[in-house]
C-alpha cells in the first residue's frame, strides 16, 4: 500500500498537543487507535499532511465516576478499557455492552470511543448509547474549552462540530437518576465483525409510580447520514404509561422518524422495520432493568 | 525411536500444530528472497471486450520497472486448465478479455510500489462486447460468444429406467426450482508464491493444492521440458478448491524465466476476490415422484451452473452434480440434464463439494415436501429410501459394502428424540431440520491414481515421499499415520518429503475428498512393499527363510539376530537395487456413458446426515443455528480429531452457504461486504462419525473433507421451514429473504 507522505508527531502533554493542533489546524489529523484513520489514509480518502499521535498524552487517559457529576471518560481511553471498566459496567452498562460489540477484540484494544464518535460514521456502535445517555462532550483547543451536548456534535455525513484546532477531550455521562435505565440494541448481518444495519440506544426514566414515563431519549444509528435522536417520538412518548402498547408505540414512532437508505447491507424498508423491533425490545429491556428484573 | 503403539485411530497433537501456532511454519510470503522482483498485474476493467491496443510506454518509463509482459511474451501455449478437454484460460489475455479482473499485463519491478504504480499506468484500449451475466443470457439467441465454441461449456445427460412412466404412475409428485449463490472460498492465505532459477530450472514455491498439475501446465505455458520446471508446495493456508487452479504460479515463473531473476507475487485480498475461482451458482429444476407408501419412484432434474468466463473445473462440477442429483436414496428411474454455461463472471471452479452442496439443497428439500404430502416423518421417509449395500445408484453402480447412510439416519433420529419438540420463545420460533448426503470419493469416472515411495534415509530411518499437498486439512498427519501403522513405527520416526515435483511423484489433486482414501492406499502399498523387500533381502543375507523373519520397523529380526535397515539397504545396493517401497493406487471406476450417464464414477462413497435446531426471530427474520449434530460415515478415522475438525469446519462453511454467503460480482471487493460466519454465528457443532469400513480403503478409510459441509445447508433450510412454515428455495436464506418469505405468509 502506497501512502501519501505525511509528517508525524507524538506529543507528551496537552500543551504540546494543543500547540501542534493550532499550528497545523487545517492539515492535521489526530491518531488515537488508527483503526479508522489508517484505513482512510491507505485508501487515499484522506491525505493529511500531519498526523498527531495522542498515544503518549497521559492526561487523555482514564475513566472516573462521580455520584454527582456522573461518568467521565477521557478521549484517549481505549474501547476495550471502556468495555471492561467496572465503573462503566456499574454506571453505564449499555455503553459497556455497546463497546463490546465494536469490531474485534484486536480492534477494541486499539480503537478509542472518541475515534468512533469523531469518525462520524452513522452506524457507529457507541454513538446511540451516548445519545441516549445525553452525554456532554468537552471540546478543547489551545487556550480554551467548551461543552457541547453530543446530539449537536454531528452536523452532516462524517462532518462534526469540531472546528480547526479543536479536539474532543472527554465524554461526560450525567449520573442516571433513580428509576432510569439505558439500553442498546443492534442488528448486523452476522454475530461479530460487521457494520450494523441498524442500532439504537434508548433512555427510559419513570415517575415515582414506576409506570409513567418521565423522560425518554432515543438515539438512532444507521438510519440517516448521522446518528440522531428521534425527538418527535421522544416528545410523544413522554407521560405515557409503560405497557406493551407503549413499547409498540415507541417502536412505531422511532421507525417513523428513521430515514434509512438502501445499501449493500439492507434495504431501507427492512431497516425501518428493524428500528421498530429493536426500539420496542430496547425499551422493554430498559423497563425490566428499572424494575430490577 | 518411539516405541510401537497403534497409530491409526489414535488422537494426539497434530504434527504441524505447534509450528503453526508459534509462527515457526513458513508460508511462501514468509521467505526472504534477496533480489526478488516484485510483480503486479494489470487487470481488465471490462467484462467482455476485444483488446485493440495495449500501450506500455508509460509503465516501462517508470524508474524501477524491469520489464512488462503481455500475452506475446508467453513462450509456450497461452492456455491452461485442469481438465484436458477445456484448457481455455490464458495466463495473460490474448486479444480478448472475458471477465472484469482478468490479467492483461504483468509488470516486474524493483519494488512492489513501483510495480503497482506501473500496472496502473498501462493503457488498454478495449472494444466492448455484449456481456452475459447469467446462463440464460449467455444461451439466448444473439448472445455474444464468449469462446469460439459458444457459451455452452459442457452438458451431461443421465438416464436410468423409465422416468416418464414412473411419473405417470406416481401417487405423489413434488417439484420446485432451487437456486444457489456464487461463493468465495475465503481461505486465510491469499494466493502467493515465488520463483527462482536454479541450474537452469525454474523453481516455483507456491501455495497450492495440486503441485503436479501445476508443473504440467507451467511446462505448457512456458514451453519448457518437464525437467526445467520444479514446483514445491509451500505451507498452504487453506484452499477449499480455490487453489487447484493456477494463480500466481505462472506469473512468477514467466518473470523469472525471462529475466533470470527471482520474483514473487502475492494477491491482495481484492485481487483474490476478483481473479480467483468461485463456487458455481446453480439453478435446479427438480421433480420427484413417489408412491403412496413413500417409496421414491423417479427424479427428473435439470441443472444449470454458471461456470463464468473459463471452464476451470466446470466440467467436473456439472458432472458430479448430476451423478449426485438423487442424494443417498434408491431411485429406480431418473433423468438428469446438467450444463455448465460460460458467462462473463470471474470463472467458477472447484469448491468443497463440487456441485453436490447445490444439488443437496434440492434433493433434501424435495424429501421434506414428499414427507409433508404423505404425512410421513421426514427421517422415516429417508430411512425408507436410504441406499443399502448392493443397491444401485442413478448411474447404475451397484454399491459395495460401506454404505452407512442408514446408521447415520438412525443416529440423528435418536438425537432428535433427545432434543424433543422445538419450542419458541418471546421473540421467535424454533424448528428442527434434517440434511443427508452421499459423496463419491475421488474424481468422477476417470483414472485418478496416487503414488508414494518409502526409502531408507542416511540415518537408517525411513522417509515417506508423497506428492500429496497438505493444505491445512492434515493429510501429512493421516498419511504418516498410515505409514507408521503399517511399518510398526510412530509418526515421529518417519521423515516426510511432500509435494515437490522433483522429489515426489504425482499423488493427484488434494480435492474430491480423495487423499486419505487414494494416497492413503498408495502409502500403505508402499509400506507393505518396503517390508516385503526388506524381509526378502534380509533372508538372502542371513540365509534364513523369509517366514522366520520379522520386520520391526527399524530392522529385520531373525533367529540369528537382526539386520538394521541400513545393513539391508547396503546389501541391496551391492546388487544395484534400493531398499524402497513403491505404492500405487487408482480407484476402480468405469467412465460414464456419454448418452446415459451410466457407469461407475467412484469406487466408494462417504455418507452423512446432520440435524439442526434453528431459532427464527419472527420480527427481524434473523435465523440463528442453535444446535448442529453431524454424523458421518467415513469408513475409518485414521486421525479422529482430524475428522471431527473437518466436520466442524465444514459445518461452519455450510452455515455460511445456508445463511449469508452470496458473492456479488459487482460489489464484493473484500471482507468488508462479503461476510462469512464468525465463531459467533456457528453453534457448537456436535460432530461424530461411524466407521462402516470400506474394504478397499486404507484400514477401511474413505474421506470426509467435502461431505463435512454438504448436509448443513439443507438441514438449516429444512429447520427454517419447520419453524415458520415457509420453504426457502434460494440460498442464502439471509435476513431479507427470510423476512420477505415471512411477510408473504402474513407473518408479523
Amino acid at each position: 500500500m502506497h501512502l501519501e507522505p505525511f509528517e508525524y508527531e507524538k506529543p507528551n502533554s496537552l500543551v504540546e498537543l494543543e500547540a501542534l493542533l493550532s499550528k497545523h489546524a487545517d492539515e492535521a489529523r489526530l491518531l488515537a487507535g488508527g483503526t479508522d484513520l489508517l484505513v482512510l489514509v491507505k485508501e487515499k480518502i484522506l491525505s493529511p499532511k500531519m498526523i498527531i499521535d495522542i498515544g503518549d498524552v497521559a492526561a487523555l487517559q482514564g475513566i472516573t465516576a462521580d455520584p454527582a457529576k456522573g461518568l467521565t471518560i477521557l478521549a484517549g481511553t481505549k474501547v476495550s478499557t471502556i468495555e471492561h471498566s467496572a465503573e462503566v459496567k456499574e454506571f453505564a452498562p449499555a455503553l459497556s455492552f455497546a463497546a463490546a460489540q465494536l469490531g474485534s477484540s484486536q480492534v477494541r484494544h486499539m480503537a478509542t470511543m472518541a475515534g468512533n464518535v469523531c469518525h462520524g460514521s452513522p452506524s457507529a456502535e457507541t454513538s446511540p448509547v451516548l445519545l441516549a445517555h445525553g452525554a456532554v462532550l468537552t471540546i478543547a483547543k489551545a487556550g480554551g474549552e467548551r461543552e457541547l451536548p453530543i446530539s449537536d456534535f454531528w452536523l452532516a455525513y462524517r462532518k462534526t462540530a469540531l472546528a480547526p484546532g479543536e479536539y474532543l477531550k472527554a465524554f461526560t455521562l450525567p449520573a442516571l437518576p433513580k428509576n432510569a435505565a439505558v439500553e442498546y440494541a443492534f442488528k448486523g448481518l452476522r454475530g461479530a465483525m460487521e457494520i450494523d444495519m441498524v442500532n439504537v440506544g434508548v433512555y427510559l426514566e419513570l415517575e415515582e409510580d414506576l409506570e409513567t414515563v418521565k423522560e425518554v431519549r432515543i438515539g438512532m444509528g444507521a438510519v440517516g447520514p448521522i446518528p440522531y435522536r428521534a425527538v418527535k417520538a421522544e416528545a410523544e412518548l413522554k407521560g405515557m404509561k409503560v405497557d406493551d402498547a407503549f413499547f409498540a408505540k415507541a417502536g412505531e414512532l422511532a421507525a417513523a422518524e428513521a430515514t434509512p437508505i438502501d445499501d449493500v447491507r439492507a434495504t431501507a424498508d427492512y431497516r425501518k422495520k428493524l428500528m421498530s423491533v429493536l426500539t420496542r425490545r430496547a425499551f422493554s429491556a430498559a423497563f425490566a432493568r428499572i424494575k430490577g428484573e | 525411536m518411539g516405541t510401537f503403539n497403534k497409530v491409526v485411530g489414535v488422537d494426539g497433537v497434530r504434527r504441524d500444530t505447534v509450528d503453526k501456532l508459534t509462527g515457526k511454519e513458513r508460508f511462501s510470503g514468509d521467505y526472504k528472497i534477496p533480489g526478488a522482483l516484485a510483480l503486479a498485474i494489470a487487470r481488465s476493467s471490462e467484462a467482455h471486450a476485444l483488446i485493440k491496443n495495449i500501450d506500455l510506454t508509460k509503465a516501462k518509463a517508470l524508474p524501477g520497472v524491469v520489464r512488462v509482459f503481455t500475452a506475446e511474451d508467453v513462450p509456450g501455449e497461452n492456455s491452461y486448465g485442469i481438465i484436458p478437454i477445456t484448457k481455455d484460460q490464458p495466463m495473460l489475455a490474448a486479444g480478448k478479455v472475458r471477465f472484469k479482473g482478468e490479467a492483461v499485463a504483468l509488470v516486474a519491478a524493483e519494488s512492489l510500489e513501483v510495480a503497482r504504480e506501473a500496472a496502473a499506468l498501462i493503457e488498454v484500449e478495449y472494444e466492448p462486447l455484449k456481456a452475459s451475466f447469467t446462463p440464460e443470457e449467455a444461451l439466448a439467441d444473439g448472445a455474444e460468444a464468449i469462446h469460439d465454441k459458444g457459451n455452452l461449456c459442457f452438458e451431461h445427460d443421465s438416464l436410468m429406467g423409465d422416468p416418464d412412466k414412473a411419473f405417470a404412475e406416481a401417487a405423489v409428485i413434488v417439484e420446485d426450482t432451487y437456486t444457489t449463490s456464487a461463493i468465495e472460498h475465503s481461505y486465510m492465505e491469499p494466493e502467493s508464491g515465488f520463483a527462482v532459477m536454479e541450474d537452469g530450472v525454474v523453481v516455483v514455491t507456491v501455495s497450492t493444492q495440486n503441485p503436479h498439475y501445476d508443473h504440467a501446465d507451467l511446462c505448457r505455458l512456458l514451453g519448457l521440458e518437464e525437467d526445467k520446471v520444479r514446483v514445491k508446495q509451500a505451507t498452504t493456508g487453506g484452499g477449499f478448491g480455490g487453489k487447484l487452479d493456477l494463480s500466481v504460479h505462472s506469473y512468477v515463473a514467466l518473470a523469472t524465466l525471462l529475466t533470470g531473476r527471482p520474483s514473487r507475487l502475492a494477491y491482495t485480498r481484492e485481487e483474490s476476490f476478483a481473479a480467483s475461482a468461485k463456487r458455481h451458482s446453480f439453478t435446479i429444476k427438480y421433480r420427484t415422484a413417489a408412491d403412496a407408501e413413500g417409496n421414491l419412484l423417479a427424479v427428473d432434474a435439470e441443472l444449470v451452473a454458471d461456470t463464468g468466463a473459463y471452464a476451470s473445473y466446470g466440467v467436473a462440477v456439472a458432472m458430479r452434480a448430476a451423478v449426485h442429483a438423487a442424494g443417498p436414496y434408491m431411485v429406480p428411474n431418473s433423468r438428469v440434464y446438467s450444463r455448465a454455461v460460460y458467462t462473463n463472471h470471474v470463472f467458477s471452479g472447484a469448491m468443497r463439494g463440487f456441485g453436490v452442496p447445490q444439488v443437496a439443497l434440492a434433493h433434501e428439500s424435495q424429501m421434506e415436501k414428499i414427507a409433508a404430502k404423505l404425512g410421513m416423518d421426514p427421517i422415516e421417509l429417508r430411512l425408507k429410501n436410504a441406499l443399502k449395500p448392493g443397491d444401485k445408484t442413478i448411474t447404475g453402480q451397484v454399491l459395495g459394502d460401506s454404505v452407512g447412510i442408514r446408521e447415520c439416519l438412525e443416529k440423528i433420529k435418536a438425537v432428535r428424540d433427545e432434543w424433543g419438540a422445538a419450542k419458541g420463545d418471546d421473540d421467535g420460533v424454533r424448528g428442527i431440520g434434517v440434511g443427508a448426503m452421499l459423496y463419491g470419493i475421488g474424481n468422477t469416472g476417470v483414472s485418478n491414481p496416487s503414488t508414494a515411495q518409502i526409502r531408507v534415509n542416511k540415518e537408517g530411518g525411513v522417509t515417506l515421499y508423497t506428492g500429496c499437498a497438505d493444505i491445512g486439512q492434515g493429510s501429512d498427519h493421516v498419511l504418516l499415520g498410515i505409514c507408521a501403522e503399517t511399518l510398526g513405527l510412530a509418526r515421529e520416526d518417519i521423515a516426510l518429503v511432500r509435494a515437490d515435483t522433483m522429489l515426489t511423484t504425482n499423488a493427484g489433486a488434494t480435492s474430491a475428498s480423495r487423499q486419505t482414501y487414494i494416497s492413503g492406499n498408495a502409502v500403505k502399498a508402499a509400506a507393505e512393499m518396503f517390508i516385503a523387500k526388506a524381509v526378502e533381502a534380509a533372508a538372502k543375507v542371513s540365509g534364513s527363510a523369509a517366514s522366520e523373519l520379522c520386520f520391526t520397523g527399524t530392522a529385520v529380526k531373525g533367529p540369528d539376530g537382526e539386520l538394521s535397515l541400513l545393513e539391508i539397504a547396503e546389501s541391496l545396493r551391492a546388487e544395484g537395487r534400493e531398499l524402497e517401497g513403491e505404492g500405487y493406487f487408482d480407484p476402480e471406476t468405469v467412465p460414464l456413458d456419454h448418452h446415459t450417464g451410466q457407469g461407475k464414477p467412484y469406487s466408494t462413497y462417504g455418507f452423512a446426515a446432520q440435524l439442526t435446531l434453528v431459532h427464527v426471530d419472527k420480527a427481524t427474520a434473523e435465523v440463528r443455528v442453535e444446535k448442529l449434530f453431524a454424523v458421518h460415515d467415513i469408513g475409518k478415522a485414521i486421525y479422529p480429531q482430524g475428522v471431527i475438525g473437518q466436520i466442524s469446519g465444514g459445518s461452519a462453511m455450510g452455515v455460511g452457504l445456508a445463511l449469508m454467503e452470496e458473492f456479488d460480482h459487482t460489489s464484493d471487493k473484500n471482507f468488508d461486504t462479503y461476510l462469512i460466519p464468525t465463531v459467533l454465528d456457528v453453534p457448537d457443532v456436535e460432530a461424530s462419525f461411524i466407521e462402516h469400513a470400506e474394504p478397499t480403503g486404507p484400514y477401511g478409510a474413505k474421506g470426509v473433507g467435502e461431505p463435512a459441509l454438504i448436509p448443513t445447508a439443507p438441514a438449516i433450510v429444512n429447520a427454517i421451514a419447520d419453524a415458520v412454515g415457509v420453504r426457502i428455495t434460494s440460498l442464502p436464506a439471509n435476513l431479507e429473504r427470510v423476512h420477505s418469505a415471512l411477510q408473504l405468509m402474513g407473518g408479523k
